[in-house]
């Protein structure tokens, strides 16, 4: 599903917290042209009059754009060419841009040239890379991304910045933060469903909470990487740390912040913070999701938790073959050694820290001593 | 043994002793079993410690020169099999030559009073009360010392290194936590291992103020008269002693046969073949 000028609004089962100032202004244009007729004068249709402060470049142009036109394609496709006055003048260009800042070519209604236009696709494609003019160092991340990587291999349907972030009526993309994931779920529907059910997305959603991650935290928004590399894969402790083990962060929410410290001190975070980026193949050893779940992450104490200690050998399983309940029993939840948690290994811990500068300093003071001798016999 | 150790030590034995300038420590058996362990050791410490200082950007490096983690990981179970059949390997080298060729047990390896003895007199002559060194026989407290913190280490750090290695077979039978116990003692017994070898093994053997910069005696199986009078005294009387009733005990025998029979040279060179084997159950 993409965003079009004047298209329905998202439907689904969070209609109201999703609605938003893009969808607010696209519903007004909906109503608008479902209702009015061509009564492009009447000042009760939303389209509003000209503010005093409009700039006479917006003016011009409005004088006919704001009334309901549209073009036939040689596609087939309705083309509109009719702008929401009141919405433009609320999006952040409103005041800052315009007409003829994105629209180049055109001067003035005498200077009009005819655009020979083929689809509605193939003309965004075609004007969408206009938004670097200002934006460029984001458009330059663009080029980075798994989205762009689909473009260039011929997939017109991959998104360009206008399919993320509309194109006249354009709002901040984090007002309200549950927007960004919403965004994103125009194409990657299954998995914002699945998101909106974790326990990050239920935070963020059904409390509006404003730490929790939403999809570019994780996945990064101008550069979208392919999550499924083993470079990902390698960063993802560091990446949920980034959160994870702030301990000020966590603190809010009662939860550990040394989850990613003992996490590199066990056999699996040890092992990858020794594989090298550009290593090519896929770390076998566990990373944060490998346990606890991707977009579907649980409270640990959830009952259907993968790392509840009733399902933990099943989640052992995925890696070590005939993981029973007692070789899961062998991690220790992220937690350090003490004198109550994992007293044994706390034990040997206080055994080796005593007894190897026990043994070390008496046989190097022994050498000393020799040496001494040695020395002053001569 | 090779030929040409068993012809050196031979003639070494057979010439009268006080003209030889070399003397026999250590049979090719031993040399062997001490090269496998230094090799597969110092195998073992250049893929481990990377893996235990996971963090530190000098592990980073090595672990790239090693071209990664899992190439790492291969070389240190190749030593680490190497290491474990090195030390069957030892303990069947003692078993068989004690019970199938009737040598002496290794006794003089075993700790004893004397051992502790040394070890006071050491400390008497570091603080300047004696002005001689203890006398050592074939092996002093140190070089005890040395062998038995091995001998003790190698199950620590070789079971827990087979419960890392097999840890879904490992807790088939133990608790859980073995795991993590053992993550730890492995590597942890580990460092100890390594600072024992660099730091102490290495003065005791080579930089002491006798044998500096380097005591060659376990790869070439031999060290110098002037060396074993100072470093082991009491085993080369013992060993001047022997070989003094074996010649005179030769002479005898010479005498006797030579009346005898004109065919007495077979049997002197049988003689000092026993008399080789018999140094060899010793040096065990």
């Amino acid at each position: 599903m993409r965003k079009e000028e004047g298209g329905g609004l998202p439907r689904g089962r969070h209609l109201r917290e999703a609605s938003g100032i893009i969808a607010v202004a696209m519903a007004v244009v909906a109503l608008f042209a479902a209702l009015a007729p061509a009564y492009a004068s009447a000042p009760e249709d939303g389209q509003g009059q000209a503010a005093a402060d409009e700039p006479p470049g917006v003016q011009e142009c409005l004088a006919c754009h704001s009334n309901p036109m549209a073009q036939t394609l040689p596609s087939g496709e309705q083309f509109s060419l009719q702008i929401n006055r009141d919405a433009f003048g609320e999006s952040v260009h409103g005041e800052q841009l315009v007409c003829s800042d994105c629209h180049t070519g055109i001067t003035s209604a005498s200077d009009h040239p005819q655009r020979a236009i083929t689809s509605a696709r193939k003309y965004t494609l075609s004007q969408y890379e206009l938004c670097k003019r200002c934006h460029f160092s984001n458009y330059a991340r663009t080029l980075d991304s798994v989205h762009y990587n689909v473009l260039v291999r011929g997939d017109t349907a991959a998104p360009v910045c206008v399919d993320c972030h509309g194109s006249h009526y354009i709002q901040r993309p984090d007002q309200p933060r549950a927007a960004i994931s919403r965004t994103c779920s125009q194409c990657h529907n299954a998995i914002f469903e699945t998101y909106a059910g974790s326990v990050h997305g239920r935070a963020l959603i059904d409390g509006n909470n404003q730490d929790v991650p939403v999809c570019t935290t994780c996945h990064g928004s101008h550069n979208v990487r392919d999550p499924l590399t083993s470079d990902f894969r390698l960063e993802m402790p560091q990446l949920c740390g980034d959160c994870h083990a702030n301990r000020q962060l966590m603190g809010k929410y009662g939860i550990s912040s040394n989850v990613l410290k003992t996490y590199l001190q066990d056999f699996h975070g040890a092992s990858i913070s020794l594989r090298q980026e550009n290593e090519g193949q896929i770390a076998p050893e566990a990373v944060c999701s490998d346990c606890h779940g991707v977009h579907d992450i649980t409270r640990p104490t959830d009952a259907n938790s993968p790392v509840l200690k009733a399902n933990l050998s099943v989640t052992c399983q995925k890696c070590h073959e005939g993981a029973t309940p007692q070789f899961s029993n062998a991690w220790l939840g992220h937690y350090e050694p003490t004198l109550h948690k994992a007293t044994l290994v706390y034990f040997v811990k206080w055994f080796y820290r005593i007894f190897i500068p026990f043994v070390l300093v008496g046989m190097t003071l022994h050498i000393i001593l020799d040496v001494f001798r040695v020395i002053t016999n001569r | 043994m090779t030929a040409i150790s068993m012809a050196e030590r031979m003639e070494e034995m057979a010439s009268s002793a006080p003209a030889a300038e070399y003397i026999p420590r250590f049979g090719i058996q031993q040399r062997i079993q001490h090269f496998l362990m230094m090799t597969s050791f110092l195998l073992l410490v250049f893929t481990g410690l990377p893996q235990k200082f996971n963090d530190a950007s000098l592990s980073q490096w090595w672990m790239g020169v090693l071209g990664g983690v899992d190439n790492a990981r291969m070389v240190h179970r190749f030593a680490a099999w190497t290491m474990i059949i090195d030390c069957l390997y030892h303990i069947s080298y003692i078993a068989f030559s004690t019970v199938a060729l009737r040598r002496k047990f290794p006794i003089w390896a075993i700790p004893s009073l004397k051992d502790a003895q040394d070890l006071f007199h050491d400390f008497e002559y570091f603080f300047g009360r004696r002005t001689d060194r203890p006398r050592f026989g074939r092996f002093s407290y140190l070089e005890k010392f040395d062998y038995w913190a091995i001998f003790w280490g190698i199950p620590v750090i070789a079971g827990s290194g087979l419960i890392l290695m097999f840890p879904v077979a490992a807790t088939k039978f133990l608790p859980g936590v073995a795991v993590p116990v053992a993550f730890l003692a492995h590597s942890d017994e580990a460092v100890l291992a390594v600072l024992w070898v660099f730091i102490v093994h290495f003065f005791f053997v080579h930089l002491g103020p006798h044998v500096f910069p380097f005591n060659p005696s376990m790869f070439t199986g031999k060290m110098s008269r002037e060396q074993y009078k100072v470093l082991h005294p009491l085993e080369l009387e013992e060993m001047e002693a022997r070989e003094g009733r074996r010649l005179a005990k030769q002479e005898r025998d010479e005498v006797a046969t030579a009346s005898a029979s004109q065919e007495s040279a077979p049997v002197a060179a049988d003689a000092s073949h026993v008399a080789g084997e018999q140094t060899e159950g010793q040096s065990a």
